[in-house]
């Protein structure tokens, strides 16, 4: 470098010929790129060509490249310890909650409910139908139950039925909650359709600092067809409603859903104007459900896999837009995936971890008493397949909710690192396991990634969002605030 | 390392010649006054007196020595602290009661060598610096705002910073300190343990980050080495709590891989408490190098933005130092801070009419003749 | 590279179209993890005949061309392979890394876990006076 002063060397003398490769994985993005991801899942695009002659170590030694895969530790120069000190503090950071196990309590007050949503898979007991609450027994050892795990963060997440139908339990286990996990940090959910709202029970949710999760599946037209209501406007019931939370409980303590059905799918633009007509600040385009799948055929469920692709790329792109437009809008699904990509914060999505989110993550109990690993466990058991039953409240300590049943061994064969497909799949660190949706859809726990619905969902909206940082400035920097 | 891009009112800390009387030794001496608390000993109180020449009196032994000051001297004040070197006919100001931001220069050694260094680094046997400061620190006013620790290169000394990091918590319980370190000697964990376990409430070190790959960060500190050093110590500093601003100085061999950076703060620093971005200051090597390393801001303005939003998208504060109003995109004025020292701040013609003259950091006197030629007024 | 020796169209055998794969350039388990891949368009059986690799594949669909997957399949051999290599160089510091992460004990830079701050066995400390200068700053010892 000739313009520096004399007693200093130039920029050739610092560089480091000899590199080393770290672990890595990668796969085809598109037509003419591949990704990479390092051991932490911070990621690079690339070409095949490229890929090769690093891997083959063709590549010179002052290539910009390099320098790239430097600072995102894919390689390290000399003996540097800095990429591996750095890769180890942020796979450390990403593990760091898994000790604390479960954090996230389902809690089923009743299976009675008012509406008759057509996708429901709980049991619609009728409203006034016996036998479908739970009792402040149950309820006192299920509390009693959760609070045995050592999780220093506990999500109490109320769902049914509708768990208004049953408010005195709700009452009880919050009340009980508070009382004996001293020390511990705890938030309060209900999942509900707001129909049964009323002042007694905002005046609870305000002194407890309750939060709402009701479900806004889009315009009244379509939401009325999704979730009637014998005799009544569900849509109206639910503005209504969440106006009254808002005015209460504030802006931000009501949060809406979307379940996605036939109807949904050809309408993205709309739902999600719906939302933002609403003042939602985050709209959850969700999956459809695989539990109409298990009477389905592979090809039918690959079908609505593709329109539902189709759905969430029109989706997020009018999301986009009413983001460019100045309205903070956030999709709940996509934030989370890049939270994953973009940070080393522990994850916590129950969908995607490895190993599974199943009782280690989350567990379920229902108005019986019986313990489940997961929501959807429960669902399962309505339909008569208890595979994912753990034990009940009544007779099961927590220990033995893991070491009695068979947790440890679906959790062990199912992880990604593991699996075929899965341990050399380049969004690895993203993904997680869903034993519950492949023993449903596949029949098969570990499941077929070639043909499972849940991979080709997960990897497609992973790489349109990949792609959309990479070659999308303007959807990048909203994107990048989604992260956090 | 030294990076006078503190705040400071008030003329800065001088050294001079002066002539002396009766002083044979080096001693240090707090200019007394009736009215303050006698923090200094008995025989460390000079007398200052302003008339037609500046003296100073002060207790040398059995006798009293005078020494006559240099006119620059003339804002001396109770509670200031001085050095008196007869033997090198010379007198040092280490410390001014009113100034908000004294920096303590713990040695002008220092183990890199940076392309644009500010104050080139002496290989002097200067120990006794140390030692002067920690025996002024229980002489200052509890009421001094902050303390800067500076060098050279303030860990070469590490046998005692974490003692006088513990001296200022025990005399000056409310100062905080802020350190400036290239950050290689806490690749040691130890010694980011030692100064933690010193528990001082208002600690923060400053380190200079420049690139993200060895390659870039080595050849401008020119240490081999260096990038891996300070990677590794910034995370001791972080595992042990210690809070951590990193800061960035821009010029033509930082500029390319100014965002990449950022980005890669954002994912393995997150812990620093602040990101600054700095502007060069074209002094000492910075103008030997000048060729390889100038650029005008107002050719890096979207590399600024760019870099702001992918570190506070990433939960980071940003701030810029040394950049000019005029010289940073409006919508990110508002980070912009007042970096310049007074006393070497100054403004340029164009200045004049410029409404937001109040608020901008200006421009080091050394850049009179090596400016952006973008500069208008607001 | 094997595609420069496949004919245009793939030989037949029985309604299977055979796939050969030198052993010298492939391994087994490249060939294996790259036919799972098809599993779901495909038919597979992976054989060893004469010492050759050969992949049987069985379109499951009359929409699936035997070219194109035959072409699919050899670029996602190559992949594979390239992993293979990968692996293998990347083995022995993918587990340093992750026993460091897990585990409590200092895996990487143990010695100088009680180096006393006094001290500065790496010579991190001393002045760099000029680049060329003997006494500056050298690089961090190698680590075994």
């Amino acid at each position: 470098m000739t313009g520096l002063a004399p007693s200093f060397g130039g920029a050739s003398e610092f560089l480091d010929p000899q590199y080393e490769l770290l672990p890595f994985r990668f796969m085809r993005l598109d037509e003419g790129r591949y990704v990479a991801t390092n051991l932490a899942g911070d990621y690079l695009c690339l070409s095949r060509e490229q890929l090769a002659a690093f891997i083959e170590k063709r590549l010179p030694a002052n290539d910009r490249l390099l320098n790239d895969l430097e600072a995102r530790q894919f390689l390290r120069r000399g003996y540097d310890l800095a990429p591996l000190e750095l890769l180890a503090a942020q796979y450390r950071t990403q593990q760091s909650q898994r000790r604390w196990f479960t954090s996230l309590h389902l809690f089923v007050g009743t299976l009675r409910c008012d509406h008759s949503c057509q996708y429901c898979q709980v049991s619609r007991a009728h409203d006034a139908a016996a036998g479908y609450d739970m009792t402040p027994e149950t309820a006192d050892r299920a509390v009693d139950l959760m609070l045995e795990g050592p999780s220093p963060q506990l999500k109490v997440e109320f769902q049914g039925g509708e768990p208004l139908l049953n408010f005195p339990i709700v009452e009880r286990i919050v009340r009980r909650t508070k009382a004996q996990a001293e020390g511990r940090f705890v938030q309060f959910v209900v999942a509900t359709n707001l129909a049964l709202l009323d002042d007694g029970k905002l005046k609870f949710f305000s002194q407890h600092g309750i939060k709402v999760s009701t479900s806004l599946d889009g315009p009244r037209e379509l939401h009325n067809r999704n979730r009637p209501r014998p005799g009544r406007d569900a849509y109206e019931a639910t503005l209504r409603g969440i106006q009254r939370c808002r005015e209460q409980l504030g802006h931000e303590s009501v949060s809406a859903l979307l379940t996605c059905t036939a109807d949904s799918l050809r309408q993205p633009e709309a739902i999600v104007d719906e939302y933002v007509a609403q003042g939602f600040r985050s709209i959850f385009l969700r999956h459809i459900s695989p539990y109409g799948f298990a009477a389905r055929s592979q090809q039918r469920i690959g079908y609505e896999t593709e329109q539902f692709l189709e759905f969430y790329r029109r989706g997020l792109a009018r999301i986009l837009w009413h983001n460019q437009q100045g309205y903070p809008l956030r999709e709940t699904y996509a934030s989370i995936l890049l939270n994953r990509i973009l940070t080393t914060a522990p994850p916590g999505y129950v969908d995607l971890l490895s190993p599974t989110g199943l009782g280690l993550n989350c567990l379920a109990y229902d108005y019986d008493g019986d313990v489940y690993a997961s929501d959807e466990g429960r669902m399962l058991a309505q339909m008569g397949d208890d595979s994912f039953r753990l034990g009940n409240v009544h007779q099961t300590r927590w220990r033995d909710l893991f070491l009695e049943s068979e947790l440890l061994t679906i959790a062990d064969e199912t992880m990604t690192e593991g699996m075929p497909g899965c341990a050399d799949c380049a969004f690895q660190p993203y993904c997680g396991s869903d034993p519950v949706f492949h023993h449903v859809t596949q029949g098969d726990r570990v499941g077929h990634r070639p043909s499972s619905a849940f991979c080709r969902r997960n990897m497609e909206i992973m790489r349109h969002l990949i792609r959309s940082l990479e070659d999308d400035a303007c959807a990048a920097r909203i994107l990048r605030q989604w992260a956090l | 390392m030294r990076s006078p891009d503190s705040a400071t009112m008030g003329p800065m800390i001088l050294a001079g010649r002066a002539k002396f009387a009766g002083a044979d030794r080096t001693s240090l001496a707090m200019i007394d006054d009736e009215a303050l608390s006698r923090r200094a000993p008995q025989g460390q109180r000079g007398q200052l007196r302003r008339d037609q020449e500046l003296t100073l009196t002060v207790p040398h032994g059995e006798r009293t020595a005078t020494v006559v000051l240099p006119e620059e001297f003339r804002y001396l004040g109770p509670g200031d602290i001085v050095r008196i070197s007869p033997a090198e006919q010379f007198v040092r100001v280490l410390y001014r009661r009113t100034s908000p931001h004294n920096v303590l220069f713990f040695t002008e050694n220092c183990n890199s060598r940076c392309l644009m260094c500010s104050q080139p680094p002496r290989d002097a046997l200067d120990e006794h610096l140390i030692e002067d400061i920690l025996a002024i620190i229980p002489w200052m006013d509890e009421a001094t705002p902050a303390l800067g620790i500076t060098g050279g290169e303030p860990t070469l000394r590490h046998g005692k910073l974490a003692e006088v990091l513990a001296t200022a918590k025990a005399h000056l319980p409310r100062t905080s300190i802020h350190l400036l370190s290239n950050g290689r000697m806490f690749v040691y964990p130890q010694f980011a343990a030692q100064l933690a376990a010193v528990g001082h409430p208002d600690f923060m070190i400053g380190v200079p980050l420049y690139g993200d790959t060895s390659a870039t960060h080595d050849f401008i500190v020119q240490a081999k080495g260096a990038f891996d050093q300070t990677i590794r110590g910034l995370m001791n500093l972080g595992a042990a709590d210690v809070p951590v601003e990193i800061r960035i100085v821009i010029h033509r061999q930082s500029l390319p891989r100014l965002t990449s950076l950022c980005r890669f703060i954002a994912r393995n620093l997150s812990f620093a408490g602040q990101i600054v971005l700095m502007g060069l200051e074209p002094t000492g090597y910075a103008r030997s190098n000048w060729s390889e390393l100038w650029i005008d801001p107002a050719s890096y303005q979207d590399e600024l933005g760019r870099a702001v939003e992918i570190l506070e998208a990433g939960g980071l504060t940003a701030r810029l130092y040394n950049h000019p109003l005029c010289l940073v995109p409006d919508h990110l004025r508002h980070i912009a801070a007042r970096s310049i020292s007074d006393w070497k701040k100054i403004f340029l013609a164009p200045c004049a009419s410029c409404s937001r003259r109040r608020e901008c950091c200006g421009f080091f006197a050394s850049a009179a003749m090596r400016h952006s030629l973008a500069v208008q007024p607001l | 590279m094997a595609s420069e020796s496949q004919s245009p169209t793939p030989p037949e055998e029985d309604g299977w179209i055979v796939v050969p794969f030198a052993k010298e350039v492939y391994s087994i388990n490249a060939v294996l993890k790259a036919a799972y891949r098809f599993t779901h368009r495909a038919y597979v059986k992976v054989e060893l005949n004469n010492g050759q690799i050969e992949a049987h594949l069985r379109p499951k669909t009359t929409e699936e061309s035997g070219v194109t997957l035959t072409r699919e399949l050899f670029n996602e051999a190559l992949d594979q392979q390239l992993r293979e290599t990968l692996a293998r160089e990347t083995q022995s510091v993918r587990d340093l890394i992750l026993g460091h992460a897990l585990s409590e004990t200092n895996l990487l830079d143990a010695e100088l876990t009680d180096v006393d701050s006094g001290a500065d066995p790496l010579g991190i400390g001393r002045p760099a006076l000029s680049f060329r200068d003997p006494n500056s700053s050298q690089h961090s010892a190698p680590t075994p």
